[in-house]
């Protein structure tokens, strides 16, 4: 068909917002993919001053050499592809192909190595392990399909995308950025030079992948502005790596972020939209690693396309100096490839339908592991869903199945098999232990890694434990919703507690991983047919510490900061609530009677008083049960945290956690020896309230 | 027969029998063609022979048409005063126009005019009359507009260039006259404003009309699907519409419209994406409820493509996405039904696609009563049967909905297409298909242009700045639209200019 005319738009020509946008979404994609990983491994807390430095140095470099380069395109406005076809001696010719086969062997590796890349994401997050051949042949047939329709096109799309990839994800950093604990950003310093330097190293070369743009440059509208797009790019990439890396950090913490495969997607699973539209986001927003991923991998195949042209070009393409991507020769080829790619993907479409219908699934919202002798017991509730009722749903009774097996993935394996559904863990909501398996370390273990392991097992799943947790698994217990809804709101409805008080998959998987850390696990038991908490138990460093009851676990919140407001009665039977808590504490060295060095932790918690039936009292009635109030909530306070160390054996303020951030030298003494350090400790907490005039 | 002149036509001569031969010749078994004799002046001495399609004439003598007026005046003067006052035209008719040979005159009358031959006068008159049957001017079918005006385009496209002129009173509106179509004659007209249309746009669509041969053009839509480039996409490279008002916006903005004699539908090029979205009121209202609806009609056009689709997604593959409470109840909505979820779906869009069909082609009436028995009864007994799902119901009429919001038919129709597309890529590949599908779209879009322009602009560089693109997803309030969109000639982007502004700045 005959070309069409160039009016409006520069056909081959890419303008400078294009190849910023394109370039952007080209190095975000896959350093956010990577590098949060690799950073934690090396650089753990410094990562950010590695990402930082890393893309400083690639910035400028890129723009020198661009800048460089621009200077050499003939013509630089409006100039084709340089032509290969004028390559005067033979040496030049040699030395033009020899450059054009390396580059080609380069590009074509890269461009491997992003399609297993992209195909693996797709794999863990969108399908089963049944589709690795479709995805594999769809995206080379779409990257075919992009490329035949050139650069211009190429960069269009991400032009377009641009927006609707950077704005739901800044609104979802922003969401998950409310979760966010500042002091997992501590210490800074301490990995080490040699790791940090190596850090430093990683990153430089995942934005020296911005070389790509001197490729890009013949294809430029304006050459020389290149650079500046370029370094750009860098920036801004940099900035928003940073942001998710601090946020990541906050949430996960370097030991769990090295072990997770793509944080920055699990990222997005944790992250809660208000209002609850979506219970999930992960598979929504994996559609920005999908489209910046496939951005890359297009990019390899069309300038690897374009290094086919210069090594064999066409009589055509030779005359019109547009390498292997344009010209008759190119569109042939790329044709027949296409082609065949279609009848291989048409192929595998046959034979590759894994899906299951919603009524062919099974979706246990509470799982119980309850005691056993050996291997599991492991008990299922899930909404019976045979009703023709739409409106039944959650309401609808749970049907109980428990199955007994070696390890977990068996135990699903076999209630898959005798339900003949499939068990979709989605949307999980309660997790009953029996008190016997959380005391054992090594099973727990076992069970945590089941959880890491399975990609689909919701990580904000709540957490309990049960003297007998098969007991609630028997039978149907007329709780009017199901098991597992039931347990949630049990938790959920409590406004005193903030929601980060509420323990879940995802906090015993933080413990699993460093070995540290401190949750109240709520500990039910069955009161009149239902069950209910009657207290909590603290887990702290993958170890049972024993129980906080009901009626103290208020305590236990205020001092680990997860108290919204606290209610309760005087000993003189006045009823108070103290709101607006605040918290502010700092861990210092105070020398000990052997010219040791003791770690001293002082707490000053703040709040607003609120007396009920303060208005038939006296102001100076008022001031004088502050006082007491204060006086009595600070003593309570301080022997309870006393006897949690003592009786325990537990941090209950959880302040090893915090200790980088109050005291490096501290940290630095007790890093390696936690227990040590909680032996030492002496805390000491202050409580002052503020009357609130009526 | 007289001899033929050089272009091998029939030279009008002075000897009357002679031309009424020939005409009679060319017209032989057209029992639709009239040919009249009759005697004119006062003393009845000058034959004339009238020619003219039946009803395409009004009856002369009764009617105050320009042929009836002319004919009154020559049968009244002397005889020897008809011919002179035939060759000066001083009958008053202002479009008479003298045809040189037989094959003019014949194809004049075939475009509705009455010919008129006059015995010693070596030409013939083409004399307008009311001339093919048609509409007249109405309401428009669709484009309809909560404010403004309604008025539709007819059948004739001299009706139709009139009422863009009425429009856009300004003597640097053109209208190029083509015919197009060997055996039909259509007249085609090219209507623009000399200094806004680009020049390069013009020689390129009148390039494209030469560019083929067909014996008949009956509708602008066949001429459209001549003269695009891309053929192969589902999406429409020329706009439509049945509106003058939406026309002579066009126009204004630089861009060409084509209009076909025998069609209502005119075509607007070039035209992108963003065009298709926008409604003529969109301008007639205020730019916060403009934005808002134009906003929603992006959404339906994405949807209009998608929900289906994305619903076999989630349900079958990524249950995870969902509210637990919401997924309980569509597993719940399921038990029973006995087809898998993509069959219900397909069900159900075709069922919706044959009730849309049988609604175009039955009589008006009757149409309400199909989607009354399509909505209610289809729909609720299909849900009773259990053979589809309460759920999908639910998805095929909200997809329903949003196709028809889309303002443009031949534009909502690509998402009606790709809309299965993406059907079949969910339910075998869920959300992987969903992005699978969504990346070809974008890249056959991104490929796509019309006359130069592509069709994603004003969300891609369009190559020439961007400054007038402020009109896209928004509606920019009045004052602020002051330039015209990238189709206009660069010199002449302002289209709107404070006179108190620089009157302020002149009298400080």
């Amino acid at each position: 068909m005959e070309r069409e005319r160039t009016l409006f738009s520069n056909n081959r020509k890419v303008s400078i917002r294009q190849m910023k946008r394109l370039l952007f979404l080209e190095l975000f994609g896959i350093s956010s993919l990577i590098l949060p990983g690799l950073m934690a491994r090396f650089c753990q807390t410094d990562g950010i001053f590695a990402i930082a430095l890393g893309a400083a140095a690639a910035g400028g470099l890129i723009k020198w050499l661009l800048d460089q380069a621009a200077g050499r395109i003939p013509g630089a406005e409006g100039a084709d592809e340089p032509s290969n076809g004028k390559a005067g001696s033979y040496g030049r010719r040699f030395w033009i192909k020899s450059r054009a086969l390396l580059l080609l062997a380069l590009f074509c590796l890269a461009g491997g190595f992003l399609l297993f890349l992209l195909t693996a994401v797709i794999e863990n997050q969108l399908l089963d392990a049944g589709f690795i051949w479709i995805i594999l042949v769809t995206l080379l047939a779409a990257g075919g399909y992009g490329i035949a329709r050139g650069i211009e096109c190429r960069a269009r799309i991400y032009e377009i995308l641009f927006w609707f990839l950077v704005i739901p994800l800044l609104i979802m950093l922003a969401i998950a950025a409310i979760d966010v604990d500042p002091d997992y950003w501590l210490p800074v310093f301490a990995c080490g030079w040699k790791n940090f330097f190596l850090g430093t190293a990683i990153c430089f070369g995942f934005f020296m992948l911005s070389l790509l743009s001197l490729c890009m440059l013949p294809f430029c509208a304006k050459p020389k502005e290149a650079g500046r797009a370029a370094a750009s790019a860098i920036r801004w990439t940099a900035v928003l790596d940073i942001g998710l890396y601090l946020i990541l950090l906050g949430i996960f913490q370097p030991e769990l972020l090295m072990s997770l495969k793509y944080p920055a997607i699990s990222l997005m699973a944790m992250a809660q939209i208000p209002g609850g539209l979506f219970e999930r986001q992960d598979a929504l927003m994996t559609a920005i690693w999908f489209f910046s991923l496939f951005a890359l991998f297009n990019s390899f195949i069309f300038y690897g396309v374009l290094q086919t042209g210069r090594i064999w070009p066409g009589k055509k393409e030779k005359k019109e100096g547009q390498g292997g991507a344009g010209g008759k020769t190119g569109k042939i080829r790329i044709g027949i490839v296409l082609f065949l790619i279609l009848l291989a993907a048409v192929a595998c479409l046959l034979n590759g339908c894994g899906l299951k219908e919603p009524e062919q699934r099974l979706y246990p919202l509470a799982l119980g592991v309850p005691q056993a002798e050996e291997g599991y017991d492991i008990s299922y509730a899930w909404p019976v869903t045979s009703g023709n009722d739409s409106s039944t749903g959650a309401a609808s009774p749970d049907a109980m199945e428990t199955f007994k097996a070696r390890s977990l993935f068996e135990g699903e394996q076999e209630a898959s098999e005798n339900t003949d559904r499939v068990l979709d863990f989605n949307h999980l909501k309660a997790l009953v232990l029996d008190t016997s398996v959380l005391a054992k370390t090594g099973k727990m273990e076992e069970l945590l890694a089941y959880f890491i392991e399975n990609e689909n097992m919701a990580w904000n799943t709540c957490v309990f434990v049960m003297d007998d947790a098969s007991g609630i698994f028997e039978k149907d217990m007329g709780l009017g919703k199901s098991l597992g809804i039931y347990l949630e709101e049990l938790v959920q409805s409590r406004d005193d507690r903030k929601e980060k008080a509420i323990t879940t998959i995802k906090d015993l998987i933080d413990q699993y991983a460093q070995q540290q850390g401190t949750a109240l696990i709520p500990q039910l038991s069955v009161k009149d047919g239902k069950p209910v908490i009657t207290a909590y138990r603290v887990y702290s460093a993958m170890h049972d510490h024993g129980t906080v009851s009901a009626k103290d676990a208020w305590m236990a919140d205020l001092l680990m900061g997860n108290a919204r407001y606290v209610s309760l009665t005087l000993e003189d039977g006045t009823y108070i609530t103290v709101n607006h808590i605040r918290i502010e504490r700092s861990i210092a060295p105070a020398q000990d009677g052997n010219n040791g060095r003791t770690p001293v932790e002082t707490m000053e918690i703040r709040g607003n008083l609120e007396i009920s039936g303060s208005t038939v009292m006296s102001a100076k009635d008022r001031q004088k049960l502050r006082g007491y109030a204060q006086e009595q909530i600070q003593t309570m306070l301080n022997d309870f945290c006393a006897k949690q160390r003592e009786q325990n054996k537990v941090d209950i303020t959880d302040s090893f956690q915090k200790l980088a951030g109050y005291d490096r030298t501290l940290w630095e003494l007790y890093r390696n020896n936690p227990e040590a350090y909680g032996k030492k400790l002496h805390t000491d907490i202050r409580f002052s309230l503020k009357l609130l005039t009526a | 027969m007289t001899e033929k002149n050089t272009k091998g036509q029939h030279p009008v001569v002075k000897d009357i029998r002679i031309n009424i031969r020939n005409y009679q010749e060319l017209f032989s078994d057209c029992s639709d063609i009239k040919m009249r004799q009759m005697l004119l002046g006062k003393e009845m001495k000058v034959r004339c022979m009238i020619a003219y399609i039946e009803t395409s004439v009004g009856n002369m003598m009764l009617e105050k048409s320009a042929l009836g007026q002319t004919l009154n005046r020559l049968c009244e003067i002397p005889s020897e005063s008809v011919l002179a006052c035939v060759e000066e035209n001083s009958m008053g008719i202002s479009d008479a126009a003298p045809m040189d040979t037989i094959e003019e005159a014949g194809d004049g009358m075939l475009s509705g005019d009455a010919i008129l031959f006059v015995d010693g006068y070596n030409k013939a008159l083409k004399i307008p009359d009311k001339g093919y049957p048609g509409k007249m001017v109405s309401d428009t079918e669709s484009e309809k507009v909560i404010r403004g005006s309604n008025e539709g385009f007819t059948e004739s496209v001299k009706m139709n260039t009139a009422l863009i002129r009425k429009r856009i009173r300004s003597p640097k509106v053109k209208v190029k006259e083509k015919k197009v179509g060997v055996r039909s004659k259509t007249n085609v007209d090219l209507v623009y404003i000399e200094d806004l249309a680009d020049p390069d746009l013009l020689k390129n669509i009148e390039d494209r009309l030469e560019r083929f041969e067909i014996d008949g053009i009956l509708d602008s839509g066949m001429v459209e699907q001549l003269t695009e480039s891309s053929w192969y996409s589902p999406f429409p490279q020329f706009q439509t519409t049945l509106r003058p008002d939406r026309a002579a916006m066009s126009i204004l903005e630089g861009r060409i419209v084509l209009l076909a004699d025998n069609s209502p539908a005119a075509l607007i090029l070039p035209t992108d994406y963003n065009s298709f979205i926008q409604t003529s009121d969109d301008y007639y209202n205020r730019w916060e409820i403009a934005s808002f609806t134009r906003l929603l009609r992006y959404a339906a056009s994405f949807l209009a493509m998608v929900l289906p689709g994305l619903y076999l997604a989630v349900t079958n593959f990524h249950t995870q996405i969902l509210p637990t409470s919401l997924l309980l109840s569509f597993a719940s909505a399921r038990q029973g039904v006995p087809f898998p979820g993509i069959v219900e779906i397909l069900l159900m869009e075709l069922a919706f696609e044959l009730l849309r069909e049988a609604g175009v082609r039955l009589p008006g009436a009757m149409g309400n009563t199909i989607g009354i028995v399509g909505g209610l009864i289809i729909g609720q007994a299909a849900v009773d049967a259990n053979i589809v799902s309460a759920m999908v119901v639910i998805v095929v009429a909200f997809t329903a909905l949003c196709s028809f919001a889309i303002p443009n038919e031949e534009f909502a129709t690509a998402f009606r297409l790709l809309k299965f597309a993406f059907i079949f890529l969910c339910a075998f590949l869920g959300f992987y298909g969903f992005l699978l599908g969504l990346l070809l779209v974008l890249i056959h879009l991104s490929h796509l242009e019309s006359f130069g322009i592509p069709y994603m602009t004003p969300f891609v560089s369009p190559g020439q700045g961007s400054k007038g693109e402020r009109d896209s997803l928004i509606r920019p309030p009045a004052w602020v639209l002051n330039r015209r969109p990238v189709y206009a000639s660069p010199g002449e982007r302002v289209r709107l200019r404070r006179k108190d502004r620089n009157q302020k700045e002149s009298e400080s």
